[in-house]
């Protein structure tokens, strides 16, 4: 373990300079944990950075401008940072306060809300320009992490610079159950446990990295729940999440259309063995398994030919994992057991969307709306991915005046069916083009279709929106520790960045 | 000539100025002692309770009034919530008083009426004495300003004791239908109001009173003066053997009303009406041809009328007004053309209180069947069966396994159980074998599937 041997040969180098202070025996545990910090601490150290983000986004159906701060560490020599996707991901500037207090530009190379992680870029002509310097951490191996391990986390909680917390990891696979939502929206964690530590992480932390003693990077702290909770993505997902956005800007995933129950205590039930197959609790409607004839209640045996251990939940992040990395479209056996039966099916694996797509504003009307994604309509239980999904309705304006209400659904104007926000981006400039001044939108809400009647008024032809400043990072004010709660864990990102 | 008029003269003699009011006040006094005097014999109290599913019991105590011979009294609707099923109401009494003492005496539950807001019960205990009815006046009509008299009553530890308030009318509703708010003094739903010469002029109602807009409602629930005519019918001719009176249903939702943009967009001209937007399958409006974005414009040939937040209760309310199995002419407005349907209205669906239950004390389970309203709800389809777990004893076996309130059971052990019936079968069966596991397939939510694994206790 070359690291250790590290530690060891650093102790043994530092202990006769001990003179001065309490001496302590050779070997002594405190001074192997106060070395083996100060290694993992200049070895990582030097490449944290703070990131400050702005990005532009509709808040109640109004553009505003944006943003917080976060953390980040470089990861390579070409200035790349991984930071998190709620920090960086949508930001459209950004600035990097590096180790030795300069301030550089960066860009966004690419985001992935699924992981929660972003990779942004340093401005490397500004780099030279300015003739700074930065060191690069290295990223290490989270498969061998284990409960106990001494960490630190790296970051800037509440805009702090260059804070160093420690703690051990609290658990290695720690499940967070579903639902998890990133700040803007974004559906997240399911294709990770997380790392758990008590080292503090606050506001303001997220994107930092997570240190172990040997110098490297093993988590990216993302999520804080106080009372000593904090969560971090392996660093060993985040590796393949950076190779992907290196490689082509982005991310991408498949899905196969079904959810999965772990198959604990059903074995019996479903007469399998112990740790033979996942349960499959539903089917998406016509997902890829739905289409292949996979049925609510089968039993997952084999996914592409490989054995599916599916009894714990937190089995199911590997499985999922598995699936999501498959290429797009590509032809997959698939084995069941349905009742006493086992069958083999073969799905053609489809694109994983989120549920929230790019925003358009329709000024004149007051709303804002975006396209119906496959997820979304999986989420909402959507008859069909047809239509404008809406947003936003600013108030006083003639969607909220007319009844339009977030949520809804627009699938006509006037006789014209919309498809989605393309398509009514067209239609709504071309009656704002004629200053139509009654337009008919059928609205779907719920199972019902309402007509919506906008009065627009062109007398006054407004100017276009201001842009607001983004709100400013606000001091530290670390807050009293509050009354102990079951934990929430919730982005540790610092207040004013989040998006409601 | 009494104390108090020599008193009253000879500060008359002191004040010149003094109002008239204050001899009329004495007057007023008079009147309501005497309706008290008329009134108090025929209030009882109703007594029951509500037995929930875990078997705690909720006592119910309101003021019934007796409305028809052989001791029928009636009382506020709002007493029986519709989430519990009509045999969740039990052991009913009336209270009445004997002398310094209190009486009680059994009596039946005959069922209740939403559209009248009444519910009924019977005495049945021949030992009762026979109270007198009082009866509600339908030609008297009052208006704002009038002095009304609501009665209402202290609790058990004051022996029920009758009180009357005094209440004037604020202000006349006459859409969708006619009621009174009064300004304050308006005893608890379902008890009588009278004017001050002792005429029952109707009982306390609740209404939802929108004090927004249409693009922005602000509903509250507002008690008024239910007079009369809202339930006249119903004393004549309550409901039996503990059902709820059936209302008619055309089964048309998210409607919206025709504003006057609208209708010029539509080019309707003077016309007002209602949008339809969602036919419910299986329903009245769908076995009529009727489809959603359908404009109905008229009933009848009576045209729907009103200010645009009355339009669509005003023609709700038309609906709920008439009869199950009546017939109806409607016109309707679609892409341009205006046509004529009839409709044939259909008794309500069953309601979740309707709906049939299966309690297993064993398990800690009460399901019942699903309603027309479940799948309204959750936006299920019409096609979408199983039952649905209304209630689950605390830290019970089928808690413990993860089940939770409304979820829909499809399957009891791969057995599929479309109806309470199916239901009831299967799952007494299994039980009877004492399994280790009891493995149900349930619908959570819109579309989550799942499998809960109850490991019962023997």
């Amino acid at each position: 373990m070359r690291a250790w041997t590290l530690t060891v040969v650093a102790a043994a180098m530092i202990l006769p300079l001990g003179g001065c202070g309490p001496q302590y025996g050779a070997g002594s545990a405190y001074v192997s944990l106060e070395v083996a910090t100060k290694v993992a601490r200049d070895r990582v150290y030097p490449a944290t950075v703070r990131v400050d983000a702005r990005r532009e986004e509709f808040v109640g159906g109004k553009k505003r401008r944006t943003g917080g701060n976060g953390s980040g560490v470089i990861f390579d020599g070409k200035g790349h940072v991984l930071t998190n996707f709620h920090v960086a991901g949508r930001a459209d500037e950004l600035t990097c306060i590096l180790f030795n207090k300069e301030r550089v530009k960066a860009k966004l190379v690419g985001g992935d809300p699924w992981t929660d992680l972003a990779v942004i870029q340093l401005d490397l002509d500004e780099v030279k320009e300015k003739g700074l310097t930065f060191e690069h951490a290295e990223l290490g191996d989270s498969d061998t992490v284990e409960e106990g391990d001494s960490v630190l986390a790296i970051g800037s909680p509440f805009g702090l610079s260059r804070s160093i917390s420690s703690g051990i990891i609290s658990c290695r696979d720690r499940i967070l159950g579903t639902g998890l939502e990133t700040p803007g929206g974004f559906e997240t964690g399911l294709f990770n446990t997380w790392l758990q530590t008590d080292a503090a992480i606050n506001p303001g932390n997220s994107g930092g990295p997570l240190v172990n003693y040997h110098g490297e990077v093993v988590g990216i702290n993302t999520r804080g729940g106080g009372n000593d909770l904090g969560f971090a993505v392996p660093i060993n997902l985040a590796k393949e999440v950076v190779r992907q956005i290196l490689d082509k800007g982005k991310v991408t995933r498949s899905t196969i259309g079904l959810t999965l129950q772990p198959l604990q205590d059903l074995e019996t039930f479903f007469d399998v063995g112990k740790t033979e197959g996942a349960v499959v609790s539903s089917v998406e409607a016509e997902g890829p398994a739905a289409k292949a004839g996979v049925q609510a209640q089968d039993v997952l045996l084999e996914f592409g030919g490989e054995k599916v251990e599916g009894r714990y939940p937190e089995q199911l992040f590997d499985l999922r994992r598995r699936v999501s990395t498959t290429p797009i479209g590509e032809k997959v056996k698939v084995k069941l057991k349905r009742g006493g039966e086992v069958r083999t099916v073969e799905l053609v694996t489809e694109e994983l969307t989120t549920v929230r797509s790019k925003e358009e504003n329709f000024l004149k009307w007051g709303l804002v709306g975006q396209d119906i994604t496959d997820r979304l309509a999986q989420r909402e239980q959507l008859p069909t991915t047809k239509g404008v999904y809406v947003t936003g309705v600013r108030r006083g304006e003639p969607a909220e005046r007319a009844g339009v209400k977030k949520d809804d659904i627009i699938v006509r104007v006037g006789e014209v069916d919309v498809a989605g926000a393309a398509d009514l981006k067209r239609v709504y400039a071309a009656a704002v083009k004629k200053k139509q001044e009654m337009v008919l939108l059928r609205v779907r809400r719920g199972q019902g279709v309402l007509p919506v009647l906008l009065r627009l008024d062109y007398a006054g032809e407004k100017k276009p929106e201001k842009k607001t400043p983004a709100t400013k990072p606000e001091p530290p004010k670390p807050s009293p520790a509050t009354k102990p709660e079951p934990p929430k864990p919730s982005p540790a990102t610092k207040p004013g960045d989040e998006v409601k | 000539m009494p104390y108090r008029t020599v008193t009253a003269l000879c500060v008359a003699a002191w004040l010149v100025s003094i109002p008239a009011g204050s001899v009329s006040a004495d007057r007023t006094a008079e009147q309501i002692r005497a309706v008290q005097k008329s009134v108090e014999p025929s209030t009882v109290i109703v007594s029951f309770y509500i037995e929930r599913d875990d078997g705690a019991k909720a006592d119910v105590r309101v003021l019934g009034t007796v409305v028809g011979k052989d001791n029928l009294v009636m009382f506020a609707s709002a007493a029986v919530p519709p989430q519990f099923a009509q045999s969740q109401f039990k052991e009913f009494k009336i209270i009445v008083t004997k002398g310094d003492d209190l009486a009680e005496h059994e009596a039946e539950y005959l069922g209740k009426d939403d559209r009248a807001q009444l519910a009924f019960i019977k005495v049945t205990d021949s030992a009762a004495p026979a109270l007198p009815a009082l009866e509600f006046d339908e030609t008297a009509r009052v208006q704002v300003g009038d002095p009304l008299i609501s009665v209402a009553n202290l609790g058990e530890p004051d022996g029920y004791e009758r009180v009357f308030q005094m209440t004037r009318i604020a202000a006349e509703i006459e859409q969708p239908i006619t009621t009174y708010i009064c300004m304050k003094g308006l005893g608890s739903p379902g008890t009588p109001v009278l004017t001050l010469d002792g005429k029952a002029v109707g009982v306390v109602g609740l209404v939802q009173i929108n004090r927004g807009t249409n693009a922005r409602p602000q509903m509250s629930l507002a008690q008024v003066l239910w007079p009369t005519e809202r339930f006249i019918e119903r004393i004549k001719d309550p409901p039996k053997g503990g059902n709820v009176v059936k209302q008619p249903w055309l089964g048309v939702q998210t409607l919206t009303p025709v504003t006057k943009d609208l209708a010029a967009y539509f080019k309707l001209g003077d016309r007002r009406g209602v949008v339809v937007g969602q036919v419910i399958e299986k329903s009245a409006a769908e076995k009529a041809g009727i489809k959603a974005e359908d404009i109905i414009l008229a009933v009848n040939g009576k045209n729907i009328t009103g200010t645009e937040g009355q339009l669509v209760e005003n023609f709700s309310n038309d609906i709920r007004e008439r009869e199950v199995g009546e017939t109806v002419e409607m016109e309707i407005w679609r892409a341009g053309k205006t046509q004529k349907v009839k409709v044939t209205l259909a008794p309500m669906p069953k309601m979740v209180a309707e709906a049939e239950r299966f309690r297993d004390e064993t398990f800690g389970l009460t399901v019942r069947e699903m309603v027309v309203g479940d799948r309204l709800s959750r936006e299920l389809p019409a096609s979408e069966t199983g039952v649905v777990v209304s209630f689950l004893n605390p830290a019970g076996w089928a808690h413990d396994g993860g089940l939770q309130p409304g979820d829909i059971i499809k399957k009891v052990q791969d057995q599929d159980t479309p109806t309470l019936a199916a239901f009831k079968k299967v799952f007494r069966a299994e039980v009877k074998k004492k399994p280790k596991e009891i493995v149900l397939f349930v619908l959570r939510g819109k579309a989550d599937t799942q499998l809960v694994r109850i490991e019962p206790r023997w």
